[in-house]
């Protein structure tokens, strides 16, 4: 029987600001077994949803749909997006001719680290990451839309010696919000830096997460204040892809503390 | 000045403000986990906000006949309703009934409907003494400030600002406030000479029962019971929305109440008032009045905005929201602050779509995830966005938005740009793994380096490798 | 001229579907207002009402104390009650007939020591004692520094809508009362003795309950004296 195909969308901040985690995501997938392909992709329309332009989002979501709705499954490294797509899309369209299609794709796509429990069921994770310190942030549309909270922890109770520290609140937003952290600077700047304050007090080297989004911003954050905290996206650690800085940092800068030995 | 720089004016000075941070800090963790305590220890707590909700729903959609029933029975029990189209309205009438019975000083408990219409203001200039009673209100009245939170009026205050509010309004000379108990007794003896002392007593209400035309009110203090008992006059300002259909469906609403508030499976006092006292009984009113507000309330009825009248005001919301967290009520500048603030908050003042509350949300989801009614408060912030977006001139960043819009319906252009960008981004972070400042991004990067790309775009790097292999 | 009355309620059924055509009186609405919807399963049976009771009083900060019958009650409160305390009670009860060994005036506006009433039910859900202010009045329950109670142990109902069922119409107001008057408004600690009484002892009087408040009592109960105030 041929492999299943899936369709990595990679999402708007993987692609631009960290391939990494999208090939980190395309060989975690190819090893457990599927065939991977990257169709042409933009965005997933959460920005313009979000920001009060439905139409907009509409067609943006159209595009998607009908780009990836050829694979058996379509996956992404981010609660957000998912989110925004298994969530909100069939809301997008109610009313609309293109619904059944809309519902169809969307009960086929999933959040990477709930498609390797819950869908593939695949195990082999990284050998490489020996004593690796972590902290997991949960981000919110993936907690709250998609309850992911379980799936990455037991991912990386599979990783070789990862040792995860769990820090306060957890589970509260770290301040990210799309154009809110642009909007709302300050505001935003203080929800990070609570964020970054609870996952220093771990005593974690590593920040894990599910979104580039939030991490790009946490990982802003922690070096405007100068923190000795890595952040990486969950993806680089399953599959043992360590060998790029962690996001933020230069090449050989930072502890080495969250990088592969 | 834009209502979402206004915010952050409001917002910057709450951050930089280090005893409302201390104050705000203390409350955090206490709601948290105290609703978390009440949610895990009742097993059928779930079930209980599924109740709740169908009985807000069914009371919505039968609400005409409701409030015609309340209404009977309330007249059946020799009391009287009266209906104020705006806040002031609700003013006149109020005045209107203090004048009537001769009053020169009312007591008041707690009523956000009564804060809706700055009614203090109104009775002061009116030449009445409004005298609040709950130990929050009365600290906020000392300090001449609106409620900060619709449960815990005063919660931006810290202890060391009471006793000082105290010591300035009671003459108190060398007597020790150093504790709470000792805050809380000043207090009790001040308001207590109001209770027995005052002609008219104004409470809220949590509910309106339809079937026997009763207010139902729930405190912790008991002040509301005192204010609504002792004086000859008791008006309750509500608004319409607060009706349910029967004593059962209250009980499904008081249920969920105080877990969600303050994690207390019920609040102390649970009071049902129905009309003026008996003859043969001690206390309670000879005038009973309920003052049922609109204020834009009754348009929202059948739009997409109809469930946030499903809100019981118990303020999980706002106590498990990040951003209320960390820079308090008073940045909403709103009556009612906080995630359902933000939503209410804009509808009531009627053009909602200058507005920068329903902006002021990372839409974390929170809110709603506790809301004990379900409300979906971040889906009805988004359609304020919508409205704001549909109804007001377009901006600079909302022609960005419409163009990144644009520029991802054709996704063969999206990846040539996101290539190239992300290499520029690469070349001018020169190794260094962020960018401090950015063109064009200052909001970014006012408080937050900018994480430098990896060199190419991953779509781009995919297509390279695939090519090779 | 339309009144606002008549405007608001216009908008209101102009807003919402057909159950608003309904008029309150009618047949029709008070089908709807009874209306439980049959899709609403009950929440999970109190299988021991009493426990329960005393578990939720015990916890909402009741000081739970019990005597087989009514007759016994002065002598139980005694050994409790500090002598001097004056006790205030409600004309309208029977408790105020009976012979104790404190003092005892009738129920007048002001601050009171200690008031004794009787509550008409017990609910077992929250611990609640219930009163009609046709029996006790307001002030009684909110006035005292020390409220003690006197609850019948075969007064206890599971559910408030049990209570509602078994109370029938009730006076100009129903007091729901759960523990002592408390508050949270300074800095979020709960401080007793807001603007009620600082102390709710309740007495739970036959039913053989013996057993099961001895279970919820604490091993030595304080004497209640007035200067247990804070």
């Amino acid at each position: 029987m041929a492999a299943q195909r899936i369709g990595l969308f990679a999402t708007c901040p993987v692609d631009l600001f960290r391939p990494s985690v999208g090939f980190a995501t395309a060989a975690l997938l190819e090893a457990a077994g599927f065939t991977v392909e990257v169709p042409p992709q933009s965005c997933c329309g959460q920005v313009s949803y979000n920001n009060g332009l439905r139409d907009d989002a509409r067609e943006v979501a159209w595009q998607l749909v009908q780009a990836f709705e050829p694979y058996d499954y379509t996956v992404l490294p981010s609660g957000s997006c998912a989110g925004m797509i298994s969530h909100h899309y069939p809301a997008l369209f109610a009313g609309d001719v293109r619904l059944p299609r809309v519902e169809d794709f969307c009960q086929r796509v999933y959040e990477l680290t709930t498609f390797l429990v819950e869908v593939a069921g695949f195990t082999r994770l990284a050998d490489n990451t020996a004593s690796l310190s972590c902290t997991y942030h949960d981000s919110c549309a993936g907690l709250r839309e998609l309850g992911i909270q379980a799936q990455p922890r037991e991912l990386l109770g599979h990783c070789g010696g990862v040792v995860l520290k769990e820090m306060t609140d957890t589970n509260v937003c770290c301040g990210f919000g799309g154009t809110f952290c642009v909007k709302f600077g300050k505001v935003s700047a203080h929800m990070a830096d609570a964020k970054l304050d609870n996952a220093l007090a771990t005593g974690a080297d590593l920040l894990l997460g599910g979104d580039v989004s939030c991490l790009l911003h946490l990982a802003g954050r922690a070096r405007r204040r100068g923190l000795d905290l890595q952040v990486r996206h969950i993806a680089e650690v399953l599959a043992g892809a360590l060998s790029q800085p962690a996001i933020g940092e230069a090449a050989g800068q930072g502890s080495g503390k969250g990088r592969a030995p | 000045m834009s209502a979402v720089r206004q915010f952050n004016t409001r917002a910057h000075k709450a951050l930089a403000d280090s005893q409302l941070q201390r104050a705000l800090a203390k409350a955090r963790s206490g709601f948290v986990d105290k609703r978390a305590h009440a949610a895990a220890s009742e097993p059928d707590f779930e079930h209980m906000r599924d109740q709740a909700r169908e009985v807000r729903q069914r009371a919505l959609a039968n609400l005409a006949m409701c409030l015609e029933q309340f209404e009977q029975q309330v007249l059946a029990a020799g009391g009287q309703v009266h209906w104020a189209e705006t806040p002031d309205d609700l003013r006149r009438i109020v005045i209107d009934i203090c004048r009537d019975s001769g009053a020169r000083a009312v007591t008041k408990g707690k009523s956000m409907v009564g804060e809706e219409a700055h009614l203090n203001v109104a009775l002061e200039a009116a030449g009445i003494t409004p005298w609040e009673t709950d130990l929050g209100e009365y600290i906020i009245q000392l300090a001449k400030e609106p409620p900060s939170h619709i449960v815990a009026p005063a919660l931006h205050k810290t202890r060391g600002q009471i006793e000082h509010l105290f010591r300035d309004a009671h003459r108190l000379g060398e007597r020790a406030l150093d504790e709470v108990s000792q805050l809380v007794d000043e207090a009790r003896a001040v308001i207590r000479e109001r209770f027995l002392n005052a002609d008219v007593g104004i409470t809220g209400a949590n509910m309106l029962i339809a079937e026997t035309g009763t207010a139902v009110l729930v405190t912790n203090e008991g002040n509301g019971d005192l204010t609504a008992r002792l004086p000859r006059t008791h008006i309750i300002t509500t608004s319409f929305d607060r009706v349910v259909p029967t004593w059962d469906d209250a009980s499904k609403i008081i249920r969920v109440l105080a877990r969600s508030a303050t994690g207390q499976p019920i609040t102390s006092y649970t009071s049902f008032f129905s009309g003026p006292r008996a003859g043969n009984e001690q206390d309670g009113p000879d005038q009973f009045h309920v003052v049922l507000l609109d204020n834009h309330r009754s348009a929202l009825l059948g739009t997409e905005f109809e469930t946030m009248l499903h809100c019981i005001r118990c303020g999980a919301c706002m106590n498990h929201c990040p951003v209320y967290q960390a820079v308090g009520g008073h940045t909403y500048n709103a009556v009612y602050p906080g995630p359902m603030g933000a939503v209410l908050s804009p509808l009531l003042r009627g053009a909602p779509q200058d507005d920068a509350l329903p902006n002021a949300s990372s839409f974390c989801g929170r809110c709603e995830a506790v809301c004990p009614v379900r409300i979906p408060l971040p889906g009805l912030m988004r359609k304020l966005r919508e409205r704001e977006q549909q109804q007001t001139p377009a901006i600079a960043s909302r022609w960005l938005l419409r163009l990144h819009a644009r520029l991802s319906r054709h996704p063969a252009l999206y990846r040539s740009l996101t290539g190239w960008g992300s290499r520029a981004l690469a070349l001018a972070a020169g190794g260094r793994g962020r960018l401090r400042r950015i063109p064009l991004l200052g909001g970014w990067s006012r408080e937050r380096d900018l994480p430098a790309p990896q060199g190419g775009s991953f779509q781009q790097q995919w297509q390279a490798r695939k090519g090779r292999g | 001229m339309q009144s606002a009355r008549e405007r608001i309620l216009g908008r209101i059924r102009k807003a919402s579907g057909p159950g608003q055509a309904a008029s309150a009186g009618t047949a029709d609405s008070q089908a709807l207002i009874a209306a439980q919807p049959a899709a609403q399963a009950s929440l999970r049976p109190i299988d021991d009402v009493p426990a329960e009771f005393c578990q939720q009083a015990l916890a909402a900060g009741v000081e739970l104390h019990y005597c087989d019958e009514l007759a016994a009650l002065p002598a139980a409160c005694a050994k409790v009650l500090d002598a001097q305390a004056r006790l205030t009670v409600s004309t309208a009860q029977a408790l105020a007939h009976m012979h104790w060994a404190n003092s005892v005036q009738p129920y007048v506006r002001g601050s009171i020591e200690v008031g004794l009433v009787q509550a008409r039910l017990g609910i077992a859900e929250t611990g609640t004692a219930c009163f009609d202010s046709r029996d006790v009045p307001s002030g009684l329950l909110f006035l005292s520094d020390i409220l003690l109670v006197v609850l019948d142990g075969r007064h206890l109902v599971d559910r408030q809508e049990s209570a509602w069922q078994r109370l029938g119409p009730v006076g100009s107001a129903l007091h729901l009362v759960t523990g002592p008057s408390r508050t949270a408004d300074v800095e979020q600690t709960i401080q007793v003795g807001a603007h009620g009484p600082r102390r709710l002892v309740l007495f739970l009087v036959g039913g053989g309950l013996a057993q099961v408040v001895a279970r919820h009592t604490q091993p030595a109960p304080s004497l209640i004296t007035l200067a247990s105030s804070p």
